[in-house]
């Protein structure tokens, strides 16, 4: 740009690519204030019909207009960089701003991703990636198609995460021991049958081994030089900090009855360990335990402040057994845990969480009943990115650098 | 394993130091050319065997906290400088690289990190490996290129010569988005496994995405007639800083406070 064309003046570069950016975030806020709206969210089959319609008037309008100085720069880097730069920004502000899906339309700040100013970028970002693609969809040599797999498949997966967002259900349900439960509950509480039945048959998790930590009683925090270390065996000798602590009992589930504590499996118990810590001022010994209702925690104090506790042992993985029932009759056994979802019926059922007072007693399992069926869009997306960064990454090693 | 980590530290501080000292006339003699490349050669065998031997200690991948990654970028990083040594014979940049994995090896030396075996059943999964690694990988490319821009900052500003370094940093931009690309799908993939969902704005994804982005400018720009400058030079120099914050930044973040993404200890 060297000053001698004036603004709006074709070929478009970057000044009027960023200003297009900054009018459609003007306009996006001010029809949010007005309309007292959020962008809309439009669910199958208006969706698809948009999308749809949408792609015909890419193709058209590029094939009809092709010498159009506009259509033209909605494929140059300009472009690109201007839409980019609106959308990197309101990132940036949702980076900044903490957000809350249920912030009111009013609010400009806090609930971006459903904001029509954030509506207004993606579609600009969709409309220039859309041209950029249609450009370069021929001739149909390998750079192209390299190109393609960066350029297209962004745009899949960005129209496809836009316009499915609309079908997507995330539901929770309450699985109960040998009891099928219809009914799931969605983010804002409202009551929904999902068309499956799920029944808890087993509920199980496994723990690590409970850790001995050197803990601040003043700053209510572990002692962060100390390191603290599993209890996994009697007769383990440890280095806390400067103490030697040798654990000579050690219970993984128990309970304080008569002034000590005895091995117990049930509710309400807790891990517990007898240690003997012996230091420079001499030896002192006693039990350690994270506390519950009937088991009030005890530590061996070091000093006025810091003293050495137990800490409840942290989840290794959490299992539920599950029968799913169909609307149409089928009856699917299934093992869920936390990474590990079970497809069944266009439902992915995903492990949540469970009561975490009881511990492995819980006899519910919180489960997430799962449904984007525009999952597969998104993917072949994904897939081609993948695809094209395996070559962007072969063309930087080949691309020659040099000093000039 | 840790408690082994000092005297392997003090010995690749000193495999390292040497080679960041007579890397200086790597070009000048055949002799010095084979002793540099031999002990950097030597130094990243060690890394690689102290990283497994840790990995093997703590039945768990070695990448939950901080100082176990820092351990993956003093390895990763000596690694890009010996290709680029190779490729462009860039003596300088390899002994950036050296000083950048010793200072990761002495953070780690002085302020050591609480290890141990406990991994949350979120983390365990087939793409905690893959994602945190290739992250790894993308952030020393781009850790390496924003030493290229703040160096050809410097001479413009006060040296006042318009070297350009920004086209060795192209190669160096294109490895990290690369990699940069392949770790947001990986962690895509990963979330709709664990949490339900590919994309949650989590502080930290939003993070990773203005990163990413920030990088995509820069590629389009240098694709444009923007090829050179001040101006680029400083796009690529606050892309990092972008990286950064999305690094260890959030934890400092109002918006960040719920993230599932902070390091342990």
């Amino acid at each position: 740009m060297k000053g001698v064309r004036k603004a709006w003046q074709f070929p478009w570069g970057f000044r009027e690519s960023l200003f297009i950016a900054v009018a459609l975030y003007v306009t996006g806020s001010f029809i949010q204030i007005f309309s007292k709206s959020f962008a809309p969210l439009p669910q199958f089959p208006n969706n698809l019909i948009i999308l749809i319609s949408y792609i015909v008037f890419i193709v058209v309008v590029r094939l009809l207009f092709v010498k159009n100085p506009i259509v033209q720069w909605l494929s140059t880097v300009p472009a690109a960089v201007g839409s980019v730069t609106v959308f990197g920004v309101l990132s940036l502000m949702m980076g900044l701003i903490p957000q809350s899906p249920v912030a009111l339309p009013e609010d400009l700040f806090h609930n971006i991703t459903n904001s029509w100013a954030y509506f207004l970028a993606l579609l600009y970002i969709l409309t220039v990636l859309g041209f950029t693609v249609m450009k370069r969809i021929l001739p149909f040599t390998l750079k192209n198609i390299w190109f393609q797999f960066n350029h297209l498949g962004l745009w899949i997966v960005i129209a496809g995460a836009a316009f499915g967002a609309g079908d997507i259900r995330r539901l929770k349900m309450e699985t109960r021991l040998n009891e099928p439960v219809w009914i799931a509950i969605d983010d804002f509480g409202n009551q929904i049958e999902p068309g499956l039945a799920v029944e808890l048959q087993n509920f199980s998790i496994e723990f690590y081994s409970p850790a001995i930590t050197l803990y601040d009683f003043k700053t209510e925090k572990p002692v962060k030089k100390a390191k603290p270390y599993l209890a996994d065996s009697v007769g383990q000798k440890i280095k806390i900090g400067d103490w030697n602590v040798t654990v000579d009992s050690l219970f993984k589930s128990a309970m304080w009855v008569g002034g000590t504590f005895r091995r117990f499996n049930g509710p309400g118990a807790v891990p517990a360990a007898y240690i003997r810590v012996s230091g420079s001022s001499g030896e002192i010994s006693g039990w350690i335990n994270p506390g519950n209702k009937l088991n009030p925690s005890q530590a061996i104090m070091i000093d006025n402040n810091t003293g050495l506790i137990l800490q409840f042992p942290r989840p290794e993985k959490y299992v539920s057994e599950i029968k799913i029932y169909s609307k149409s009759d089928s009856i699917y056994n299934a093992t869920i845990e936390v990474n590990s979802p079970f497809y069944a019926e266009g439902w992915r059922i995903y492990q949540l969480s469970f009561n975490e007072e009881l511990g492995e007693w819980s006899d519910i399992s919180i489960i997430e009943l799962n449904r984007d069926p525009w999952l597969p869009v998104v993917y072949i997306g994904l897939f081609m990115m993948i695809i094209g960064a395996i070559y962007l990454f072969y063309a930087g090693m080949k691309k020659k650098g040099e000093m000039k | 394993m840790w408690e082994h980590y000092s005297i392997f530290s003090l010995l690749l501080l000193l495999v390292f130091g040497i080679a960041m000292i007579i890397v200086w006339w790597y070009n000048k003699s055949r002799l010095i050319r084979i002793l540099t490349e031999g002990l950097v050669i030597f130094g990243l065998a060690l890394m690689m065997i102290f990283i497994t031997l840790m990995w093997i200690s703590l039945e768990r991948p070695p990448l939950r906290t901080l100082g176990e990654t820092r351990l993956w970028y003093a390895l990763f990083l000596p690694l890009i400088g010996y290709v680029v040594l190779k490729r462009w014979k860039y003596n300088w940049f390899m002994c950036y690289c050296l000083v950048m994995g010793i200072v990761f090896l002495l953070i780690n030396l002085l302020k050591p990190d609480i290890h141990d075996k406990t991994l949350m059943p979120a983390l365990q999964s087939v793409w905690f490996v893959p994602h945190v690694i290739v992250y790894i990988a993308g952030y020393s490319f781009l850790g390496a290129s924003a030493l290229i821009a703040a160096m050809g900052l410097y001479y413009r500003y006060f040296i006042r010569k318009n070297e350009t370094f920004v086209s060795i940093a192209d190669n160096l931009v294109y490895g990290g988005f690369a990699f940069l690309t392949l770790g947001l799908v990986f962690g895509g993939l990963w979330a709709k496994q664990a949490w339900g969902h590919y994309w949650t704005w989590d502080p930290k994804e939003t993070w990773a995405l203005i990163t990413w982005l920030a990088y995509m400018v820069f590629i389009h720009l240098r694709h444009s007639r923007i090829k050179s400058g001040t101006t680029i030079l400083w796009i690529l120099f606050l892309s990092f800083v972008t990286l950064l914050i999305c690094w260890f930044g959030i934890s400092y973040l109002p918006a960040a406070q719920n993230s599932v993404h902070v390091y342990a200890g």
